[in-house]
């Protein structure tokens, strides 16, 4: 196992002043440097679906970018931040329902109001998080989900969301298959990229350390200067708005939003159960998980409550015997990680000459 | 990704896996298809989703048994007008109750098994969500099993190409509604109940609800605001009928709010003369759960065994159609049984009488020819009152103690469609 220095060349390996050992900080690994090109390469495949994929494999591949995008952001909450929740739903029916408002009763593209539709769980998530940031452990997860349903409850009482009923998004009908192929599988390309490419970014970055410090113990993160509150603040504004894209995104292939459906609390369930079974705390669980709960509702779906216990079951006992899911028993046997975000202290006397 | 891509391109799927498991020991079986396949002139992929799961179950019910049924009777194989014979695949799929869900499996049917036929079965959480990915996909999509204009107004109202619906309209069960009260002694004052949720909004609305053809009637209407579904508390509305002086109980509702609604109202003093509701008064089961409270309880009919109409497929009447699930599943008939049976007789008219039941052209324009009459009754979409739509008949039942079940549900009243007497007349309520 060896370790260079790091290849992106952001934080460069430090020569430190005599008194210390010559070190060298490493973040980059052979494994991640394949596993970045292969998720490139990924977002390329993604945003080239047109022209090697069927329509019916672009919607599936897109269920599957929203799940991945939407498990993510749940393990940025509950993994890094410590945030658990189970409202995020909330977010994702809010951007859905304003991406319907702007292009079905304002006449705006659909795929620009998709964007502007992220300004809603922006703006919503700011009181809110003011709201739950004061509840703490299983309370916040308490808050979150009754934020959801309030939500819920609101949009089935606002006329203007046509209430209970529901809206219907007949403005897709005026655009080309081949259109609504190349704008949704870009869409897919951009919810990975921001989502999965965002995280790494942002676990790469400073404040990714500070967030890896308060993973491991907050009150020791915070005594050495780590800003939590804030650091707490800006994971739920970006889970928010990460979710609200994901949530805008399936709102368009779906043509319907209506309140149980916008604010369905089974996204909290999956979320959970991909974070649980994939491995916590890492992108990597998160992509397995998230390939097993699709082939599982697809193999198993139809088996209706059975296949919902088995679901349960395999997350309970994840959680109980096996914490670090499937991706954590992985990385203890083999040092292989696709999205390397430890830091490595290389000891090389042979520089400092 | 790299895994699913190649579970996609390889198009494995659970079933082959099984197959696969299996193939050694079935080797010799394995031939049968393929030689019965040289036989046809090629395989129609039907699909067909139902809530089978979920809390909407009781609904679906029917319609898993349904299409056993219809497959045992067709043999795998239906003999088009063409002269051609061709293998019948029903993809049957779970819509869970939920709209995302029912969506998802409906593009997933039609982009990816190609199927040439769609049938969402009951429901209007089924049924719309579905309509709306058949007609931006192109797929033609018959149903049955929600009031049209649940599945009509939604969506903007307007002409649609590929989706057809056939049930009764909001405004015949409104009228069966009133017509069954007008078979009663009361003070013509009449309390409403309406959930927060679709069908709340369409039966509660004051320019096509409920309210229209009852304040018509002559009524006093008391609404008290919607209720959020699954509620346990309905002091409110029972304090607002109270002071209106309500003797009768209109509305919609779930089995479970109807329950403690009828239960609070027994605790709290007060006693309509009537409760008659949509939805949760269907299932026998929705009755019996109510005890003693259950007897006298009214609601719209949609199918009873009295119906005198014969099954196009196995020449069955309704009476014989109840008496065979009776039967098989020792259990009671329920309502959507004969919309189980008439959607499955309409989907299998259009392919029969499609020029080509393979292309989805020539299945739309078979839908939109369709005139068969079936177990519920003459199905054809003559454009009234909607291009989309054939509206169905409905009549006014009450539930009164059984003879071999616990209650029965009779036919009291035949104000709107006048194809047979009713059974008996409505009596009030006995608390």
């Amino acid at each position: 196992m060896t370790y260079v220095a790091d290849a992106i060349g952001r934080r460069p390996g430090v020569s430190q002043p005599s008194a210390l050992p010559p070190v060298i900080v490493s973040r980059q690994t052979a494994s991640g440097r394949v596993a970045m090109v292969l998720f490139l390469l990924a977002v390329v495949a993604l945003a080239a679906m047109p022209w090697w994929a069927k329509t019916g494999t672009i919607r599936m591949v897109l269920e599957l970018c929203c799940y991945i995008a939407v498990a993510q952001m749940w393990n940025m909450l509950a993994g890094y931040a410590g945030l658990v929740s189970v409202g995020q739903q909330a977010f994702m029916g809010a951007a859905g329902y304003a991406l319907f408002v702007l292009a079905q009763t304002f006449g705006v593209n659909p795929f620009i109001a998709i964007f502007l539709a992220l300004l809603v769980p922006l703006v919503l998530a700011v009181p809110c998080y003011m709201l739950l940031h004061r509840l703490d452990g299983p309370y916040f997860a308490i808050g979150t989900w009754v934020v959801a349903e309030v939500f819920r409850l609101v949009a089935s009482n606002m006329g203007f969301l046509n209430a209970g009923a529901g809206m219907s998004l007949n403005v897709m009908k005026e655009y080309s298959l081949l259109e609504r192929n190349i704008a949704m599988s870009l869409l897919c390309a951009l919810l990975i990229l921001v989502t999965i490419g965002g995280s790494y970014w942002f676990l790469r970055s400073r404040y990714g350390l500070a967030l890896i410090a308060m993973r491991d113990n907050p009150v020791a993160a915070a005594s050495q200067g780590v800003n939590v509150p804030r650091l707490r603040f800006m994971i739920y504004i970006a889970a928010a708005v990460g979710c609200g894209l994901a949530g805008a995104i399936y709102s368009m292939a779906q043509l319907r939003i209506n309140p149980p459906s916008a604010f369905d609390p089974m996204w909290a369930n999956v979320a959970i159960f991909i974070v649980m079974v994939g491995g916590i705390a890492s992108i990597e669980g998160v992509l397995i998980g998230a390939t097993i709960y699709f082939i599982a509702d697809r193999w198993f779906g139809q088996y209706g409550a059975s296949y919902f216990v088995v679901l349960g079951v395999m997350t309970v006992f994840v959680a109980l015997y096996a914490r670090g899911g499937i991706w954590g028993a992985v990385s203890k046997r083999w040092d292989v990680h696709w999205f390397p975000i430890r830091r490595h202290l290389i000891y090389k006397p042979e520089d400092k000459a | 990704m790299t895994y699913y891509n190649k579970l996609v391109k390889s198009g494995i799927s659970r079933r082959s896996v099984l197959r696969g498991m299996g193939a050694g020991a079935a080797a010799s079986t394995l031939a049968m298809p393929t030689y019965l396949r040289a036989q046809t002139a090629g395989k129609i992929k039907m699909a067909y989703i139902t809530p089978a799961t979920g809390p909407l179950g009781l609904f679906g019910e029917t319609d898993g048994y349904t299409v056993q049924k219809i497959r045992e009777a067709l043999g795998g194989t239906i003999q088009a007008a063409n002269g051609s014979t061709y293998e019948l695949e029903i993809l049957e799929r779970d819509s869970q109750s939920n709209p995302n869900k029912a969506a998802e499996i409906a593009g997933d049917l039609i982009l990816n098994e190609e199927v040439h036929l769609v049938v969402p079965a009951s429901t209007t959480d089924t049924i719309l969500p579905v309509m709306e990915q058949a007609e931006l996909y192109e797929a033609p999509c018959i149903s049955s099993g929600a009031p049209w204009q649940a599945v009509i107004f939604p969506r903007g109202g307007g002409d649609f190409d590929w989706t057809y619906h056939f049930f009764w309209g909001l405004d015949e069960a409104l009228n069966t509604f009133v017509g069954l009260w007008d078979g009663l002694e009361t003070n013509k004052k009449v309390g409403m109940l309406f959930p927060q949720n679709i069908d709340g909004e369409t039966w509660g609305n004051n320019d096509y609800g409920l309210p229209v053809p009852t304040r018509a009637a002559g009524y006093e209407v008391t609404i008290p605001g919607y209720f959020q579904p699954r509620t346990n508390d309905f002091s409110a509305q029972i304090a607002a009928f109270k002071e209106a002086g309500v003797d009768i109980i209109g509305g919609i509702t779930y089995p479970d709010d109807l329950k403690t609604f009828v239960t609070q109202c027994n605790q709290q003093g007060f006693k309509p003369r009537a409760v008659t509701v949509a939805a949760a008064l269907l299932f026998p089961g929705g009755v019996e759960a109510m005890g003693a409270l259950g007897n006298g309880m009214s609601s719209e009919v949609w199918w009873t065994p009295a119906f005198p109409f014969n099954s196009t497929i196995t020449g069955q009447n309704s009476a014989a159609l109840a008496a065979q699930w009776e039967n098989d599943q020792k259990r009671q008939w329920t309502q959507p049984l004969g919309y189980s049976h008439a959607l499955l007789e309409v989907a299998i008219d259009i392919l029969k009488r499609s020029t080509d039941p393979l292309d989805r052209e020539a299945n739309r324009e078979a839908m939109a020819a369709t005139n068969i009459t079936t177990v519920c009754g003459p199905v054809s979409f003559g454009g009234t009152p909607h291009k989309n739509i054939c509206t169905m008949p409905i009549f006014g039942g009450q539930w009164v103690k059984g003879e071999s079940w616990p209650y029965d549900l009779k036919i009291v009243d035949n104000s709107v469609n006048q194809l047979f007497e009713p059974e008996q007349k409505i009596v009030p309520i006995v608390w």
